[in-house]
This record gives structure tokens, sequence and C-alpha cells, in this order.
């Protein structure tokens, strides 16, 4: 559900009076606002917070170097609808009274979900969420000669739990403290995938924006006919085995987050909290990799370096 | 080992408190968060001196000086102290430390002469070969403490010590092997800023802190006499330099060892100085050829730094990770007390991340007041001691 005017003009407001976005980055992300407060943060606060906030994965998954001075500040700022009205207010508001504001808006960045719908953008160097994807990443790879002119990033798979399934994670599922289950079996990458793959003509989304998925993934030359055939397709080149291509132009077209949330333990700990560990492991792996072909690392080093400049 | 439940009845500002801190939780650190004045670092102090101090007899007296500063019961009564479900050598188990008067079941519980003590005493006197002669005193004695330990064993007890003349500390336990017990004591560390007071030291020791004529100096010392007797004490000193020195000296031995050994040296002190290198910011770190200074460097750069060059935080962060290596500290409870200070938020962030890399296996229980040091975790990782409503009179 998207903020309401006033929810969003308070929360732009909190945000340029946080003294803590001083001489920083900012970065706008996807997630509750509930969690946003300008004063009196302590443990208690942090506690109480139903769930860990969405923006604390990218925060997690910054390079060791990012964290140690001027780490940016992430601000949680509803749908991706609201993210994008988020940075638009900002930088009106900051301007009619720029002494009043801790913003320097020439390092306010923001990174959105790609989604399968697209938004629109006014007034940016880019029209819409396709056209930023398609200018910042060359297929399944991030477009390095053009990352630095971007200041609102889309993922480069369609939502950023995309990111917690890829095969490169095999090991840290494998090597989890806790037994993973999904759908309270064994837990499998390959049945996961397998899922999304059967799932694909049940995908109301997908079919109602069939050629934007197509256009998508046009590299793959994947049989984009029909649904059906697309789903064909799919099948039959997983049944090569588990190809990280695949999976990624896959997952450029299909919502994760229902499979993520099948993944829980029988061990005693509660399935969504396990989750929130599980996605800080995996945030810790991205972070110590610290590997430039990885889309968040590379969003996150190109944020550091125009805040830099 | 791992911290998995404590209970407190009353000490101090706490009451009635039940925390569980769960052993399936990646990462196992928890900060333990409540209001100025809320009982955090009595809680840490009570945890760390019941359990590295009850199972050691050297270090008794630590526990003896906590204990005087509460007030029980007078008749007739046990105390329940606190309680404690612990994991430890593959066993779980609960101790629960109670206080009771002398006059426990119609017996005297003093058990103040030690009877091993004095044969001991007896056996150096007469010299090893001979066979001690017991006095008819010292053997009723025994015979006495002996049914006394039999009565308090047939109630999963364990006596653990005297304290204020007519008090004694008992642990309940549903252990079976009480011998892993003494292990365990010495897997429970305690670090703190060496600005607080410490409730195991005595009166004395304490009242030194604001003491005009000691100037605060002696108090410092009576903390380092402290960590002489207890090994799993630390405060974050300036720049532990004797730790630093001897982390040094033992790299250079193991180095000199292994060219003993296999004809060539060894690269304990080269992954040293590179480790602790990699904690300081455009700075290197080494140690005179006398081995009695750290020496600080910028990096690329000739002459070393003042230590008024030094970062407050960079030194904190290297004498933490010093003690943690120096003693080989993993699979262990480690409670830390306000490691935040003196270091930026984004330091508060990173610690977290760093303790885990600097050892893996150990239960960090971090009371704190930072939200940057909670964000590294989730949520359900942060443990509260909530302020307790007043009653109106």
């Amino acid at each position: 559900m998207s903020l309401t005017a006033d929810e969003l003009e308070n929360h732009v407001k909190t945000i340029l009076s946080s003294k803590r976005i001083k001489n920083k980055a900012v970065i706008l992300c996807e997630g509750d606002i509930s969690s946003v407060k300008n004063v009196g943060l302590n443990p208690t606060m942090y506690r109480n917070l139903e769930r860990k906030p969405d923006a604390d994965f990218y925060k997690a998954c910054l390079p060791r170097n990012m964290r140690k001075n001027n780490s940016p500040q992430f601000f949680n700022c509803g749908s991706r609808s609201d993210v994008i009205k988020v940075y638009v207010q900002l930088k009106t508001l900051h301007a009619t009274n720029p002494k009043n504001s801790y913003l320097d808006i020439n390092r306010l960045f923001a990174i959105i979900d790609l989604d399968i719908q697209k938004a629109n953008i006014d007034n940016y160097l880019f029209q819409d969420t396709e056209e930023i994807f398609y200018d910042l990443y060359n297929e399944l790879e991030i477009n390095h000669n053009n990352i630095d002119s971007h200041i609102i990033f889309t993922t480069g798979l369609i939502h950023k739990e995309a990111y917690f399934l890829l095969p490169l994670l095999t090991d840290i599922f494998a090597n989890y403290k806790n037994r993973l289950s999904y759908m309270n079996d064994e837990f499998s990458l390959k049945k996961i995938y397998t899922d999304i793959i059967e799932d694909i003509d049940k995908d109301k989304d997908l079919s109602a924006n069939f050629d934007r998925v197509c256009n998508r993934i046009n590299f793959s030359r994947l049989n984009c006919s029909t649904v059906g055939d697309l789903k064909n397709a799919f099948i039959n080149q997983f049944h090569h085995g588990i190809d990280n291509r695949l999976i990624q132009t896959l997952f450029l077209i299909r919502k994760i987050k229902p499979y993520w949330e099948k993944i829980s333990t029988r061990e005693n700990i509660d399935a969504e909290k396990l989750r929130e560990q599980l996605a800080l492991e995996i945030a810790k792996f991205y972070a110590d990799k610290d590997d430039d072909n990885f889309h968040i690392t590379a969003i996150l080093k190109s944020i550091y370096r125009q805040a830099c400049r | 080992m791992f911290l998995k439940k404590i209970s407190i009845e009353k000490f101090r500002v706490l009451k009635d408190i039940y925390i569980q801190f769960e052993q399936e939780f990646t990462p196992t650190i928890f900060p333990l968060g409540s209001l100025n004045g809320g009982g955090k670092s009595s809680l840490l102090q009570l945890v760390f001196t019941l359990l590295h101090c009850s199972f050691n007899k050297q270090r008794h007296q630590y526990l003896v000086n906590l204990l005087s500063i509460l007030t029980f019961p007078k008749r007739d009564t046990i105390t329940t102290l606190a309680k404690f479900d612990i994991w430890h050598d593959d066993k779980e188990f609960y101790l629960e430390f109670m206080v009771s008067d002398n006059n426990f079941e119609g017996q005297n519980l003093n058990l103040n002469v030690f009877v091993e003590d004095v044969e001991e005493l007896e056996q150096k006197r007469l010299g090893e070969a001979l066979e001690v002669n017991h006095s008819p005193l010292l053997k009723e004695e025994k015979s006495r403490q002996a049914k006394i330990h039999h009565l308090l064993k047939s109630k999963e007890m364990l006596y653990v010590t005297h304290f204020d003349n007519e008090k004694v500390l008992l642990c309940k336990t549903n252990l079976d092997d009480t011998d892993i017990l003494s292990k365990m004591s010495d897997k429970v560390y305690l670090a703190a800023p060496s600005t607080q007071v410490f409730l195991f030291l005595s009166e004395k020791e304490k009242g030194a802190v604001l003491s005009r004529e000691s100037g605060g100096e002696n108090y410092l010392g009576y903390i380092n006499d402290a960590k002489e007797n207890l090994t799993g004490f630390f405060t974050y000193d300036f720049a532990s330099t004797d730790l630093i020195i001897k982390s040094f000296e033992k790299a250079r031995d193991k180095d000199f060892e292994g060219a003993l050994e296999h004809g060539e040296y060894g690269e304990h002190l080269k992954i040293l100085t590179a480790e602790l290198n990699s904690l300081l910011i455009d700075k290197t770190i080494t140690v005179n050829k006398q081995l009695s200074n750290i020496v600080f460097k910028l990096e690329n750069e000739e002459g070393k730094l003042l230590p008024e060059d030094l970062s407050h935080g960079e030194l904190k962060k290297l004498s933490i990770y010093i003690w943690l290596k120096y003693y080989d500290i993993e699979d262990s409870l480690v409670l830390m007390d306000e490691i935040e200070i003196g270091l930026h938020p984004d330091w508060q962030y990173e610690i977290v991340n760093e303790l885990q890399e600097w050892s893996k296996n150990n239960q960090f229980i971090l009371a704190t007041h930072s939200y940057e040091l909670c964000q590294a975790l989730t949520p359900s990782h942060v443990k509260e001691l909530e302020p307790k409503l007043i009653k109106a009179k």
C-alpha cells in the first residue's frame, strides 16, 4: 500500500533533518517506513521492529572498505512508486531551503526493484524503470561503462529477493548452521527452481506483461511465442542442469518471494526469523566477495564512487 | 559453551528478569539494551562472577565481595539469586545459585575449614613420602563435611562458599558430572571499560574510585590485581600494550620452535603483524627490538607516530582483537559492556561483523545503547531489560 500524502511529506522531512546523513550518501530503498525515525534511536526501538528493515539488507551488502568510513545511509521509503516520490520530494523540499537540510543533493540515490510492471519517473534521465534497466545492464551483466551516470538504480533481477536464491549461494545453504527445509521437505535449490518454472503459466502478472517479459529475455533465445512455450523452453533447458545464466534469466521475469517464504527449518526457530538471519548471511557473502560483477555490489560501489567525488 | 537462559529474582535493580538466548540463531551475538541505570552492567557482572568464580576456589574472594553487598532475609530461608540454563560439552544443564544461612535442614553448613587444604599443608610439612597422621579433630571435621556434602548431593546441590560468617552460597544443578563446571568457568569472559565500578571488588577497592587521596590511581591498580586473578576479566585499555607485546613474543617463539623442529622459521610473526595492520587505517604496528614498546608508523612513511596521533577507536578495536586472539577465546561466553564507547557509528555497526570474524564460535552478550550495533543483527537478536513500573503509593 502506498504512503498517504501526509506520510510522504513527514517521511521526507524526517530524512532531511536526520543528522546522520550529513556528508554522507543517502540511499532510498523499498520497505516499510515505520522503522525510520529521527530521534531516540536505541536498542529497544530496534528490538520492537516487527522485522528487519528491508534497507538493512543493502547496508549489510556493503563491501568492507565502504563500511569503515562515511558509510551510506539507507532509508526505507515504502513501495517502489513511493521511493520515486520520496526522491522527487526530497529534491524539491531541499531546494526550497537548503540551509534547513542535512542532505547533500549530489549524494542522493535510490535502489528500486525492476519488477514486472514498469514505473514512470518524471524529470529524470530515464523515463521509466525499464529504460534504467536497459541502460544499466547488458543482458545479465552490469554495464560498467554507464553505471556511474545513474542515480536511481534498478535491480538487475526482478526483485531484491531474487538475489537470495541464486545458484552461487549453494554453499551458504549447505553449510548453514540450521538444517533448512523447503515446503517442510529437504531443502533443495533444484526443487525451488523446478517449482518456479512449473508455475510460469500460473503467473498472471507475467501473462499480462508478456511482451515486456519477452523483450527482457530476448537474448536467451528461449521460445517466447506463448506463455506455455516459454515454460516448456525453461523446462527443456533446465533438464541439462542448473545453469547460473538460465536461473538469472528466470529470475528476471518470475517473482521469487513466495518461494523464499517457503524456506524454514525443523530446528527450534521461527521461520521468519530464520529467513531474516539467512538473508543477513547472504548479504555478508556479497559483502565479503566484493565482486564488481555482482549487481548489488556494483551499484553500491558506484554510489560510493559518486558520493566521494 | 552457550548460556541459554538467565533468570534473576532480585539483584540490585534487577528484578524478575528472564532472558532467553537462542542457540540456533546466526550469529550468536546478542545486544542487551536498557535505560541508563537499567541494570545491564550489574547483570553482566553477576553472570560473570557466579559462573567464572564459583567453581574455582582461587576466585572465591571476588564472589564473596559481590555477595557481601546484598542483603538477605535473616533466618531459615533460602533465597534464589539467579538461575542459568547452560549448554556445555554437549550437555545441557541448569545452575541455580541460592543463598542459605548456616542452618540447613538441621545441619551446620559451615564448611570453611577446607579439609583438603589442611591435608595439603600437613603433607608439605611432613614431606610427601610420609602418610599424613590426621588429628582426631580433623578426622571428625572430615566426616562431618562428607555428611553435609552427601546431604547436599541428595538434593542436587553443591556447596560453593561461605560469606558474611553466616551465609552460604549453594548451587543446585541437574548435572551428573560436576567436574566439567571448573572447565566451564574458564570459558566465561567479561570485558568492560576500566571506568566501570566492578561489583566483585571489595568495598575498599571500590571506594578508591571516589577517594581523593588515591586520585583514582589505586582503583586501576586494584583492577589490574583482579585481572591477574580472574583470567576471564579484561578492560578496554588504551592499547593493551602488554598483550600486544606478549603476542609478538608468542609468535616469535612459535617461529623459533618451527626452526628448531623443521629447520625453517614459521610465519606466525608475519601473520600476526599483517592481521594487526589490517585493523589500522594507513598505519602499521610493530614492537621495538627490546620488546618493551609498541611502535606505530604511518604507512609508507618514516618516523614513528606519537601516542596522541592515534585514534581511540582504532586502539580499542586492536585491544579487543588481541585479547580474543592471545587468550584463544573460542566456544566461550563473552560478556562485553559498552563496546561502542569510542567507536564511530559506522564502526559500531562493523564491530559485530568483526567479532564474528575474530572468533566465530563464541556467544557474545553486548550490553549497549547503540542502535547502529543492533542494526548489524536482526531485531530478534536484541534483548532488553525492561523498566519495571513503579507502583503508586
